[in-house]
Order: C-alpha cells, then sequence, then structure tokens
C-alpha cells in the first residue's frame, strides 16, 4: 500500500470515529465485595542460574541461548510503577535485585524506596533465591533465606509477607511450616503439584489449603497454602511480552482490529472459568512468567486497559494486586479451608513424568554443596571466635555462593553443564576466602601468647578440600627429618565427640609396597620394601 | 631388599601415643586421585602415599584438640598396620569382620550376603545389598514423548549388577574393618566398620557409567532385610520431620500408578528407614539423593544417573557429566558414603538424628609442620567455644552461631526430635545461654523470627488465625518452649522447634579497641 492510499484510510476512520483521543485508564480498583475479583499480580520469574549463570541473566549475556536479560526488568519496572500509581510489582530472587541495586545512584535508589514503602513494588519470598524444596538442606533454606530478608531489613525497613515457591518441582513439609509459619508469611504460592492430584483439588475446590506441614508443631506453625491451578504464567491469551502473541488490547477506534469487547469478553471467560474451582469470590492471576517484564510497559500499557474495560463491562472486577493483597481479602472472607498435612512430593506433571530423577541428578555437585554448608556453619563459628572482620576475608562470599547454589536450577541438577561449572566456582571461591578465616582463627586460638587478640599468631595451618580423593597436600609431608605434623581438629557440634579421622600421610618417601599377596585366606603381614 | 622399622606414632595434646592404624590406600582410589588431582588442579599430584593414617580422636563440644603425628625407630611403637586377606572364592563359606560389637559375616565372594550382628543389643539380620541400574527411557518415537532426563526419572528396565569378581579383599586392623569389593570395572565398594561405632559405612565409587552402548544408565542399590515393612517407608523432608510413605500409594487421591519405581521415588536428604514389630532398618546419606522401599523389606538409593538424552523441559541437553584432564575425556565418577544400622523398633531415632549431625558436620582438619617438640608447651592445645563443664543436651543442635557486621551473633538453637520419635529425647529440653557464652556477658537477648528479620513477638502478634474445615472453634493445642527470662537466660525448646535469637554482650573494651586497630 503507498503512503497516500495509508493516509487515506486513516481519514476516513477518523472520520467515522470522531472521538478519539488521549485516554486515561482507571486502574484505581479495589476489592468489590459482590463481585469475582480477579487480583493481577504482575510478575517476573527470574531463575539464578539455569540455562544461563546468574551473572548472564543479570546483564542480558549470552542471549543465544536465551534471550533474558534481568536488569531490563528492573530497569523498565521503575518508570512503569511511576507512570500509575495503582501498578504494581512484586520482586523475589534477592540475588537479583541486590545486584541491580548495588548499580543504582543514589537518586534511583531513593525513588525505589518511595515505591516501596507505598506498596507499588513488594518483596516477596526474599531469599537470595527460590530454593528448591526436595533437595536443600533446612539449614541451607534458613541460611540462604536469612541473607536476603536481613538485606530486605536494613535497606527497605521490610519483612517480606507471603512465600512465593511457584516453580520448584514439588513442595516439602519443611517450607510450609518452617520456610513459611516460622518466618513469619502469612501465605504460601506455588505452581507444581501432581497432575492428578490437582485434578481432585480442582474438582473439590481444595487447591487452596491450610497446610499443617509439622507433626511437632501442628497448628502453631500451619500456613494457608495455595497451588495455582495450571501454572505460574496468565491464562492463555494474556501474556503482554513485547513479543508475545496473545492479542494486545486495541482501542483505539481510529486504528484496525479494535478488539475491546473480545478481550473483556476472554477475559471474563478466564475469570469465571477459574472462579468455578475456587473458594471465595477472589481470583489470583499471575501476570508475567520467566525473565518477563523486560520491557515492562506493555504489560501494563494492556493490564491498565484491561482493567478499565473489564470494570466498566462491570461483570466481574479487576485489580492491580499482589499476593500479599490477595492474602488479606481471602482471610476477611473469614471462611475454612481444607486440611493438608505432610508434602506435595512427588511430583509428576503428566503420566509418565515423575520429576523424581532430580533427586539424584549430579550427585557431585549435591555432595559439594552439602559439604561446603557444614564447612560454613563451622567457620561461621570459628569467625565468632576470633572476632568477625567485615573486611576481607570473611565468611560472606562463601555464604553467597552457597545461597545461589539452592536454586531450583542449581543443587536440582537441572541446569546446563557450563551453569553447573558456574555455581562450582562460586562454592570454590568461597570457600577459599572461608578457608583463610578458619585458618587464622585456630592460629589465633591456639596461640597461647596472645590474650586478647590474634595480631602476631604466625601457623600457617593448611586444610584439605580434597580428601575425598585422598589428595592432601597439607597431611602428605615428609616427616623423616625430625618433623613433626600438627593436626588441629575441630568439632562444630555442641557435644564432645569421639570419632576416626583419616587422612594420607607421607611418611615414607623411599618406600614403596611391594607385597599384598596373600595366600589362601591365611594372613600376611604387609612388607615394607625399600628401593 | 630391605624391611624398615621406621612407624608412624600420634600423640595427644597431653603426650600420651594413640593407637592409631594404616589402612592402604588402594588402586581404585590411587586412580581417583591421579585423575581427579590432574583434573581439579591442572598439575599432576606428587607421589601417591601407601596409607591413610587412622586413629581416634576426642574433641570437645564447639572446640578442638591438637595431635602430633611423627616417626619413630622404636620397633613396635608406632601405628598398627593392617592385615591384608585375599578371601577367595570357594576358600571359606565366610568371613567375619568388626572389631568391636557390630559384627558382620560376609558370604564368599562375591560377597553379596551379610550375616549382621550386633552383640551388645543383640540385634541380628540378614543383609543382602547389591546393584542394579535402569535404562533410560527414550521416548523419541512415542506419540507422548517422555525421555528419562535431569528432571524426569522414566526408567526403561531394570538391570541387576552382579559381581563377577572371584575375591574380596579384607582389611582388619584395631580401629577400623573394611571389606574391599571391585564389582565390575566401574563400581567399586568398601564396606567399613569401626570399632567403637555400631553402624555399617559404605563407600561406593561408581563410575565413568558406559555408555557405549547406547543407554543412558541411572545406578541404584537395594539393600534388603528380612523387615515386614508393608508397603511403608519413611523419608526425612529437608533433613528435618520424617513423612510416612506407603508404596503405590497417596493420602489426598486414589493413586494411578502408571510408574511403579518412578512415582514412587522420594527425596533423601538426611535419610530413610523402615520398621516392622521387632525392628527398624535406617539408612542415612552424605547428600540428597533419591530413595524409595520399592519392595517389603528392602531400601533402595538411586547414586548416579548418566543419561543421553533431553527430557524436554528447557535444558536441552543431556545429563551426561563428562571430565577432561587435556583430550581424555570420561565420564564422571561418584564417590559417596551411605550408613545403614539395624536397631529394635523405637531403637533407630538417636543413631539417626544425632549420627545425622556427625554427617552434617564432619570434624574439620587443619595442619601445620613443625620442627622438634615445643607445640604443645608453646600454643593452647585445647579448646572449647563453650563452658568446659557443659554441653548442649542430646536433643539439640546449635545451627547457627554468626557474628552479624553489626557485633551482634545470631544464634539458632533447633530441637532435633519430634513428638513420639524418641522414647526418651521427645521432650521439651533446656540450654543454657550463659554456658555458651564463657567470659562473654550476656546484655540482652531478642527472639527473633526463623530469618531473623522481625521480632518473634511482633511476629506472632501479626499471624493470622485460619480456620480449618471440621476444627471451627477447636483450639489444638501446641506445646512451644516458654519465652527466655533475661535473668535466667535459659532457653526451652519444645519437639521439633527452632528458635533464632540475637544476642549483644556487654562490650569488652579492650577487646574493642583491639579489634578496632586490626580492622583499621
Ligand atoms: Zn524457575
Amino acid at each position: 500500500m503507498g503512503v497516500v492510499e495509508l493516509i487515506g484510510v486513516v481519514v476516513l476512520l477518523g472520520v467515522l470515529c470522531a472521538e478519539s483521543k488521549y485516554m486515561v485508564y482507571n486502574t484505581s480498583a479495589g476489592i468489590d465485595g459482590g463481585k469475582i475479583n480477579v487480583h493481577l499480580v504482575p510478575h517476573t520469574h527470574d531463575d539464578v542460574g539455569w540455562l544461563k549463570t546468574v551473572d548472564q541473566y543479570y546483564v542480558g549475556s549470552n542471549n543465544s541461548i536465551q534471550g533474558a536479560c534481568v536488569q531490563n526488568v528492573l530497569d523498565s519496572l521503575l518508570p512503569a510503577l511511576l507512570a500509575d500509581k495503582n501498578r504494581k510489582f512484586i520482586y523475589v530472587e534477592q540475588a537479583f535485585f541486590q545486584r541491580w541495586w548495588r548499580d543504582q545512584s543514589e537518586l534511583t535508589q531513593s525513588i525505589v524506596k518511595k515505591v516501596v514503602s507505598s506498596g507499588q513494588l513488594e518483596f516477596i519470598n526474599g531469599g537470595m533465591c527460590m530454593h528448591d524444596e526436595a533437595v536443600p538442606h533446612y539449614i541451607d533454606m534458613i541460611d540462604q533465606t536469612t541473607l536476603g530478608h536481613r538485606f530486605l531489613k536494613e535497606e527497605f525497613g521490610v519483612t517480606p509477607r507471603i512465600g512465593w515457591q511457584i516453580d520448584p518441582f514439588g513442595h516439602s513439609a519443611v517450607q510450609a511450616y518452617l520456610l513459611g509459619a516460622e518466618v513469619g508469611f502469612d501465605s504460601f504460592f506455588f505452581g507444581r503439584i501432581d497432575y492428578q492430584d490437582r485434578i481432585k483439588r480442582k474438582k473439590e475446590r481444595s487447591l487452596e489449603v491450610i497446610w499443617r506441614g509439622s507433626k511437632s508443631l501442628g497448628s502453631s506453625a500451619q500456613i494457608f497454602a495455595g497451588a495455582f491451578p495450571e501454572n505460574y504464567e496468565p491464562p492463555s491469551g494474556f501474556y503482554f511480552e513485547v513479543n508475545a502473541d496473545s492479542p494486545v488490547v486495541q482501542d483505539n477506534v481510529d486504528l484496525f482490529d479494535y478488539n475491546v469487547q473480545d478481550r473483556v469478553n476472554d477475559f471474563v471467560a478466564a475469570a469465571i472459568a477459574q472462579a468455578n474451582i475456587t473458594r471465595t469470590n477472589h481470583i489470583m492471576w499471575t501476570m508475567g512468567t520467566d525473565f518477563k517484564y523486560q520491557y515492562a510497559h506493555t504489560w501494563f500499557r494492556n493490564m491498565d486497559k484491561l482493567i478499565h474495560y473489564v470494570n466498566k463491562d462491570g461483570r466481574v472486577n479487576a485489580l492491580y494486586s499482589t499476593p500479599s493483597i490477595y492474602t488479606d481479602a481471602k482471610y476477611a472472607t473469614s471462611k475454612s479451608w481444607p486440611l493438608k498435612v505432610d508434602d506435595y512430593f512427588p511430583y509428576a506433571d503428566r503420566a509418565n513424568a515423575y520429576w523424581t530423577g532430580y533427586y539424584t541428578s549430579r550427585p557431585a555437585l549435591k555432595f559439594y554443596v552439602r559439604i561446603m554448608s557444614g564447612y560454613y556453619l563451622a567457620a561461621r563459628q570459628l569467625e565468632f571466635f576470633k572476632g568477625r572482620r567485615n573486611s576481607r576475608p570473611n565468611t560472606d562470599a562463601l555464604a553467597d555462593a552457597l545461597a545461589i547454589a539452592q536454586h531450583h536450577d542449581a543443587v536440582t541438577g537441572t541446569e546446563k553443564q557450563h551453569v553447573a561449572n558456574d555455581y562450582a566456582k562460586r562454592l570454590s571461591i568461597g570457600y577459599t576466602e572461608a578457608e583463610k578465616v578458619v585458618a587464622s582463627s585456630l592460629a589465633c586460638l591456639t596461640d597461647s601468647k596472645s590474650s586478647i587478640g590474634c595480631g602476631d599468631s604466625t601457623t600457617n595451618f593448611q586444610q584439605c578440600p580434597l580428601l575425598n580423593i585422598t589428595y592432601c597436600p597439607a597431611s602428605e609431608t615428609d616427616l623423616s627429618h625430625g618433623k613433626n605434623l600438627i593436626v588441629v581438629i575441630y568439632n562444630s557440634l555442641g557435644w564432645k565427640r569421639e570419632d576416626v579421622v583419616r587422612f594420607p600421610p607421607f611418611i615414607f618417601p623411599q618406600l614403596l609396597v611391594l607385597d599384598i599377596e596373600v595366600v589362601m585366606g591365611v594372613m600376611v603381614r604387609k612388607k615394607l620394601i625399600k628401593i | 631388599m630391605l624391611v624398615v622399622n621406621e612407624d608412624i606414632v600420634v600423640h595427644d595434646s597431653e603426650g600420651r601415643k594413640i593407637e592409631s592404624q594404616l589402612v592402604p590406600i588402594v588402586d581404585a582410589y590411587v586412580d581417583l586421585r591421579n585423575y581427579y588431582a590432574r583434573a581439579y588442579l591442572g598439575s599432576n599430584p606428587n607421589a601417591v602415599p601407601n596409607f591413610w593414617l587412622a586413629f581416634t580422636v576426642s574433641v570437645p563440644a564447639l572446640g578442638f584438640s591438637t595431635y602430633t603425628v611423627s616417626t619413630s625407630k622404636k620397633p613396635g611403637a608406632g601405628s598398627t598396620r593392617s592385615s591384608i586377606y585375599k578371601f577367595q572364592m570357594g576358600e571359606k563359606p565366610a568371613i567375619e569382620v568388626g572389631e568391636g560389637d557390630l559384627k558382620l559375616t560376609i558370604s564368599a565372594p562375591p560377597g553379596k550376603m551379610i550375616n549382621y550382628v550386633n552383640k551388645r543389643n543383640l540385634v541380628e539380620e540378614s543383609v543382602d545389598q547389591s546393584f542394579s541400574f535402569y535404562t533410560g527411557y527414550n521416548g523419541s518415537n512415542d506419540k507422548a514423548p517422555q525421555n528419562s532426563g535431569a528432571y524426569i526419572f522414566r526408567p526403561n528396565g531394570t538391570y541387576p549388577i552382579k559381581s563377577e569378581q572371584a575375591s574380596m579383599t579384607v582389611i582388619k586392623g584395631p580401629l577400623i574393618h573394611e571389606v574391599h569389593q571391585q564389582i565390575n570395572t566401574w563400581i567399586f565398594q568398601t564396606t567399613r566398620l569401626y570399632k567403637e561405632k555400631e553402624h555399617v559405612e559404605v563407600e561406593f565409587i561408581v563410575g565413568p557409567v558406559p555408555i557405549e552402548d547406547g543407554f543412558g544408565k541411572e545406578v541404584a542399590t537395594q539393600i534388603r532385610t528380612s523387615l515386614e515393612s508393608n508397603k511403608t517407608f519413611y523419608t526425612d523432608s529437608n533433613g528435618r520431620d520424617f513423612i510416612k510413605r506407603i508404596r503405590d500409594f497417596r493420602t489426598d487421591w486414589d493413586l494411578e500408578v502408571n510408574q511403579p519405581v518412578a512415582g514412587n521415588y522420594y527425596p533423601i536428604t538426611l535419610g530413610i528407614y523402615i520398621q516392622d514389630k521387632e525392628k527398624e532398618f535406617s539408612v542415612l546419606v552424605d547428600r540428597s539423593l533419591a530413595g524409595s522401599s520399592i519392595v517389603d523389606g528392602q531400601i533402595e538409593l538411586m547414586l548416579h544417573r548418566r543419561l543421553l538424552l533431553d527430557d524436554s523441559r528447557g535444558v536441552e541437553e543431556a545429563l551426561n557429566e563428562t571430565v577432561c584432564v587435556l583430550d581424555d575425556c570420561r565420564g564422571l565418577a561418584v564417590q559417596g558414603k551411605y550408613y545403614y544400622r539395624i536397631d529394635s523398633l523405637g531403637e533407630g531415632a538417636k543413631w539417626r538424628r544425632s549420627f545425622g549431625q556427625e554427617i552434617y558436620s564432619p570434624l574439620l582438619l587443619a595442619f601445620a609442620e613443625e620442627d622438634g617438640d615445643k607445640w604443645m608447651s608453646s600454643h593452647t592445645p585445647a579448646f572449647s567455644g563453650i563452658d568446659a563443664s557443659y554441653s548442649l543436651p542430646d536433643n539439640v543442635a546449635l545451627i547457627t552461631l554468626q557474628e552479624l557486621e553489626d557485633g551482634k551473633v545470631l544464634l539458632r538453637l533447633a530441637h532435633l526430635y519430634e513428638i513420639g520419635e524418641d522414647s526418651v529425647l521427645s521432650v521439651m529440653t533446656r540450654v543454657e545461654l550463659k554456658k555458651l557464652f564463657p567470659g562473654k556477658k550476656i546484655a540482652k537477648v531478642t527472639e527473633m523470627s526463623l530469618s531473623a528479620n522481625q521480632e518473634r513477638e511482633e511476629m506472632e502478634k501479626r499471624r493470622l488465625v485460619w480456620e480449618v474445615e471440621g476444627e471451627e472453634n477447636q483450639n489444638p493445642k501446641v506445646v512451644r518452649g516458654s519465652q527466655v527470662d533475661p535473668k535466667k537466660l535459659e532457653v526451652e525448646l519444645a519437639p521439633m522447634e527452632i528458635r533464632t535469637f540475637l544476642i549483644q554482650f556487654e562490650v569488652d573494651l579492650m577487646t574493642a579497641a583491639f579489634k578496632s586497630t586490626v580492622d583499621a
């Protein structure tokens, strides 16, 4: 079509619908007690490493693997929130948020603090990552949550209210009662439960329950827990990322493809379908998915219009919301809920698809994470005994590496190989620094000359992280010339302990073992033969 | 040829000689060492030592002990070398190992059958331990394709791994007995008994898992007993509460079984156990693994997985871990341990909980070299961070002791037992904070939420009280530890309770001054 003809079409439409002009959308809706309330919860799910490493996801490199850049999300979010005070957003993964926060000017930081205190931006879950729930040790879950929560408390003075474990592959009792109720969360939401369980719960409207995860702590550690009807994405047809193929809401009558009534009808139909499987007149739509909102404006532009036109239509009530607002609304109904005990394992998303392989996948990485976890616990004790330094070396790098390693595509073994290597590398860097803390603390504590500090302790203690492959340069030392090997053995348990230790000394470098043959089960003393 | 007479001697900090044992380092371990040291460090390790030196240590709570290792020319003064037996097929019907109360009588090679006897509590059981692998399902040509992969376990048949070895090696000494079995060319197993311990330690080296036949493999071990476990087994939740599992059954719905193995697998973080009317059989792991009880009396652990196909959940890579030294690439070998023990019914929890803590927190070893014998007199050889007369109760673990950036101390105490789990230890227990911090004066103790971002009291005030269907207006009573009295400074812990505290100490001016110079 030529330019002249195009102009002609526009002019024609302009004549037909003369009222086309700048629109102000009414996005201020709150809860309407007499209608189905559709809580639109804008969110992004940012894996702390999966197909790309955590840093690659943050900066948006290695995009041939996956076009994903968390910096884009957070950069574009702020102006989108400032454009309309009714818009809301939740942010979850603190490993990303902290990277971004450190990059911001003081001015930007002060603006972020304002949108946080006004409730437009709410931190939920709030750990460094969204940890897996099957394979992490509870101490690691606590530590990584604490790391994120204390940062939020110190920087923003906020305490997250909601557990948001939308992607992990099944859900644990410990998550519900310990990392939920005992953290002070008011509710806990997730996406993945067994496909057979889901069918039944939809039928019985029991996706939302009171979960009592611990037999011992019972109702004192129970939590409102909601499984999503399908997944953590919007209903089909309501994806508004820049490159998404859902129909955008087109309300400009001067342009082709005006579709407001269709979109409103789609919206109402999806809302009623969900309301039919949900108790109370509150339903939640998770408006976002993996690494979405890279250009936040496309989502908000469309949600602004949906809220405006759906509420004008009046059959259901649409509102910008957060899981906190949703939880409060559920609570306000004073309804009672089905009881859930135990857990949601194992998880299958369909027949013959049990997500039980990842309980073992990458067993060497799983061991590395576990051994570092125990080491971190001991290193912090020794750091305290000596007196912590905020300057390096300290145990912070190991804390950070371990936190990220609890992510649901990290210790699970469900990441690409180069990403698994990245987690191991971070653990190794963190360990190397913590090892120095341990060595200097032991040097200090063994140094009897100094009574108040350890400035002059000189012992250079060596440790053996590769003892599991029988490699310990520190103990494989030549003691043949009157040297002694000093072995200091630290016990991080609160009890006295008797145990057998093993390490390979190298006392006889000139010796080889030749004869280990034993005939007919008769014991023969192993001979050491000098060569 | 000359037999040397130089020995290794271990002394404790009081100068007492400590019994020690030299355990030979066998080829399977030498191979691991040489290959992985090069892979990890990029350089060849030095010459291989011949032995592990093993000795029993005694270490105070939150503290250390010091030992010296030296050489001696005095004949018979030093470590006991292990005796080594090569036990051939057809030689003897069985061989007994175990220096302490626990004895295993292992049948002739390949040594599948084990008679387990604990002479202290008279528990006896026959145990049969074996390996098998599942081949990863290839669903490429199916209508609903689903391969076995990083996320999903979908076996296509199970194949026992029969040990073809005609011999086993048995290593005996005063502290440790070991049975070495080369199960096949890519599985090596050491069964280890410690004189003072009543559990069996099994160390496995699995891999490289062969894939030359074009099939991915998922390697499992099965430990069978005669326990009549009636489809029921128990697995932990993230190392904490144990949850009852019933094979081919779900509490919340009528299960339609389509994967009789994969659909019965559960995550094992700490351990798994089964029981019958008389006994319980527990297995603890050194890392998270998949586990189940696929037939009554048996416990299965999946140890390693090497797969050739992606399972269509986005990773788009096969779970085929390899390690390379220059151009020499091999499938990743995995070395690890699991531990098992059989108890009279009701007696297993204490081992699962207390030994579980030892697995999570292995002793930390630090080495230094020294000329001469002055170390013990010129250093502090023993230390405990808590009051020397004090020890945490058997049912409590200290799970966090951490100085924060602002100088406050974050402390978490965890009750290790559930209600009804142990006849003695599943009770309210107490920890004396003053005894945890000798030499420091506690100025203030603030109880916090688990993640230490708000005061516990505030959190409880804000807590929403939800109604449960069928429990309306009831108030199920739950006992929890009471508030900490600021004078007594005792922390009460109810079963499974974890309590989190921020502790401020009265400032010791000398230390503060010293710290500021060091930090400057
Ligand atoms: Zn995810």
